[in-house]
């Protein structure tokens, strides 16, 4: 059973599909041109005029069917159609009577009854009385349907003997059940007779004549030499046989030459159409199936390797038309002037990794995505310096113009001993440092700070003896106490 | 009504490697959406005793058989055959394939899903007891009513395909009575959820990669 799926999602491939489409293409004409060889070679006239007879014999015969397929389906017995023909067919054959009779003589008891199992057993009976009083299938069930609507009159011209009680009583029960009793068996006997083999000889001639047409008939007819019924019935049939084989055997041929279509079993070629199709998978009775299913899973496998394959070669070719399309690819275009145009390393790199998505470049994907994520981090920490400078310079600025501005002095106003600002613009400090941190100590803004130095502390002297003492020694050592670029005085 | 999308498989692949995590959203946006179809099919499947009782019983023949048995009801085996699969399935013959699906895998629910959908209400035509027994198109039952008479049993065939939707798949084939008839219900929301989604995976996408920012200067 198929696959039964609802799907939200779907994605087409058409590239397979258009290639085999190419090849069914080529290989149709092959096989239009192998047809019109065959045609040649077996007689074009011959062929027509086979076909023209046939065709008509066939479209008479379609016709009595069709017409009774529609009565069945008008009387609400739609589905019982091929089963009727099954039947009436079997009739044919068993009895020697053409179905183009039968099936407007069924038709009729069928309209009359509004019933299939009645119109059969009116048929049958029909057949028997037929057979025994020489009147034809279609008078007598003309006859049993106007019996079947109330009017026997018919019934008595039949002469079957039927009593007058009977027909006055009108129930066509009665009548069919004395019609069986007087003539049951009659329609088989008659195959005994001559005329019977001379029905049962018209109806092969008419079947034959649906598939083979009359014309060829008539000719085997006086080629034939035996004038025996028998064997001439079955000369026909043997020859329809055969064209119909032969027939079948051209578009057996024929669906050889179709790629797929035949599968060697046991050594042996066959067509796949005309294997088994229902017992591979579930349970076969016997060990020749088990081998058959054996090789029907191995070439499966193999099908499905091969497609595979097909579809992985597909997918790594990069035919013609995909490189003109790249050429043509406005997105592509855009992307490599973008990266021509582009200055900073940063954009190139992006611009890279867009045409490796583009290519479905998997691994430069990955470089370009490692190097992105570097160079965004080198730009996040630089852009982070960059604004820690900033910020410096800004409090500087700020402080320094706030200062100037004397906003400094407002925003500050409730703290004594701040800087303010002179007349002149110049920065003022606090005259008394001492008396701005202890005004900020009795606030409890600064808590008191000493600072112990450790080791000793120079006094002036001993800092200008030290001095003294370090120019003499240069001076003794003969090196120059003026600084390098410095202009030196006369000795 | 599948939503056709191309290169779904590249956009999955690009997303993998940008970022993992965006295609598991995706796929775990979709799932949200499918999943309440999946669970109202199942929901759909009838009780074994609300089918006609015959279905429910076993075959009658025991020993090697040359054909396979019409398949009996059993419906925790239906229930377990509708299952929604995240992957992309097999490529079809006109170059389809189907991805974030849901299907009906049992034996069983795809007769309850499908039986009289191609043949009509009164089932396959029946030709009497001598029909070709390989032949799958007509009715192998010794009732002459008997597909009708199934079909009968069941409730309507509903299609999940909106009204008025052009395009060629305009036949029975997304007609059913279990995953057809939940989608008929819920594809609606389905479809918003999944489109929304997808939306705001490129959106995320893009801001995430900022590629379109670098292309425009």
């Amino acid at each position: 059973m198929a696959n039964l799926i609802f799907s939200i999602l779907s994605e087409y491939n058409g590239k397979g599909l258009a290639k085999g489409k190419k090849d069914l293409t080529a290989f149709e004409k092959q096989t239009k041109q192998l047809g019109k060889t065959f045609a040649k070679y077996l007689g074009a006239a011959a062929l027509v005029k086979f076909g023209k007879n046939a065709v008509m014999a066939f479209a008479a015969d379609e016709k009595a069917a069709k017409s009774l397929e529609l009565q069945l389906k008008n009387t609400g017995y739609a589905f019982s159609s091929p089963d009727v023909e099954y039947y009436i067919a079997n009739l044919q054959k068993l009895y020697g009577v053409l179905d183009d009779e039968l099936r407007p003589a069924f038709q009729t008891l069928l309209t009359a009854s509004g019933s299939i199992t009645k119109s059969q057993q009116a048929l049958s009976t029909a057949l028997n009385v037929s057979a025994a009083t020489g009147k034809s299938v279609q008078e007598v069930s003309a006859a049993l349907a106007k019996g079947y609507s109330g009017q026997t009159t018919a019934l008595t011209r039949l002469g079957a003997g039927l009593s007058k009680a009977t027909l006055a009583s009108g129930n066509m029960d009665k009548i069919m059940a004395e019609l069986d009793a007087k003539f049951a068996g009659q329609a088989s006997a008659r195959l005994d007779t001559y005329a019977g083999k001379m029905d049962q000889l018209k109806v092969a001639t008419a079947k034959a004549s649906e598939t083979i047409g009359k014309g060829l008939l008539d000719a085997l007819g006086k080629l034939s030499g035996d004038t025996t019924l028998v064997t001439l019935t079955s000369q026909i049939e043997g020859l329809a046989g055969a064209v119909a084989k032969l027939v079948s055997g051209i578009g057996r041929f024929g669906a050889t030459l179709m790629p797929g279509n035949v599968v060697k079993v046991n050594g042996e070629w066959r067509l796949k159409s005309e294997m088994s199709k229902s017992n591979f998978t579930y349970g076969l009775g016997s060990g020749a199936g088990v081998e058959l299913a054996k090789i029907q899973e191995k070439k499966k496998i193999k099908e499905a390797i091969a497609l595979r394959t097909q579809e992985n070669n597909q997918l790594k070719a990069k035919t013609a038309v995909d490189k003109l399309k790249d050429q043509f690819d406005l997105e592509r275009i855009g992307l490599t002037a973008a990266l021509n145009a582009a200055t900073d390393e940063e954009t190139k790199l992006r611009l890279r990794s867009q045409l490796a998505i583009l290519d479905n470049n998997e691994a430069l994907a990955k470089k370009y995505l490692a190097e992105l994520d570097a160079a965004a981090k080198t730009k996040a920490l630089a852009d982070a310096l960059a604004k820690a400078g900033l910020a410096v310079d800004a409090f500087s600025n700020f402080a320094m113009g706030a200062v100037q501005r004397g906003e400094y002095a407002d925003a500050y106003k409730n703290i004594s001993n701040v800087p303010t600002v002179s007349a002149g613009g110049a920065m003022q400090l606090p005259s008394a440092a001492s008396s701005f941190a202890m005004g900020g100590v009795s606030r409890g803004e600064y808590a008191p700070v000493t600072v112990n130095v450790a080791g000793s502390v120079l006094t002036e002297q001993d800092l200008t003896n030290t001095i003294n003492d370090t120019i003499l020694r240069i001076n003794k050592m003969g090196r120059g106490t003026t600084p390098a670029g410095g202009l030196s005085g006369g000795t | 009504m599948p939503v056709n999308v191309t290169g779904i498989k590249e956009m999955k692949k690009a997303l993998g490697e940008v970022d993992k995590d965006l295609l598991k959203d995706v796929q775990a946006q979709i799932r949200v959406a499918m999943l309440p179809i999946r669970d109202k099919a199942r929901g759909y499947a009838p009780q074994d005793s609300e089918v006609l009782s015959g279905w429910t019983k076993a075959a009658g023949i025991t020993g090697p058989m040359k054909y396979r048995t019409f398949p009996k009801y059993n419906r925790s085996q239906v229930v377990e055959g509708i299952k929604y699969s995240a992957g992309r399935n097999k490529r079809n013959k006109g170059g389809w394939a189907a991805t974030n699906y849901i299907s009906n895998n049992s034996a069983p629910g795809k007769i309850y899903e499908l039986a009289g959908r191609k043949s009509g209400p009164s089932g396959a035509p029946w030709i009497g007891l001598d029909a070709d027994i390989n032949n799958k198109e007509i009715s192998h039952s010794l009732n002459p009513r008997a597909g009708a008479q199934f079909i009968a049993a069941m409730p309507p065939l509903v299609n999940a395909r909106p009204q008025g939707m052009s395009g060629n798949n305009r036949g029975y084939k997304q007609k059913g009575r279990l995953i057809f008839r939940a989608a008929s219900e819920e594809q609606g929301k389905a479809m918003a959820h999944i489109l929304k989604a997808l939306d705001d995976t490129a959106a995320k996408f893009v801001k995430r990669t900022e590629i379109r920012k670098a292309v425009n200067g």
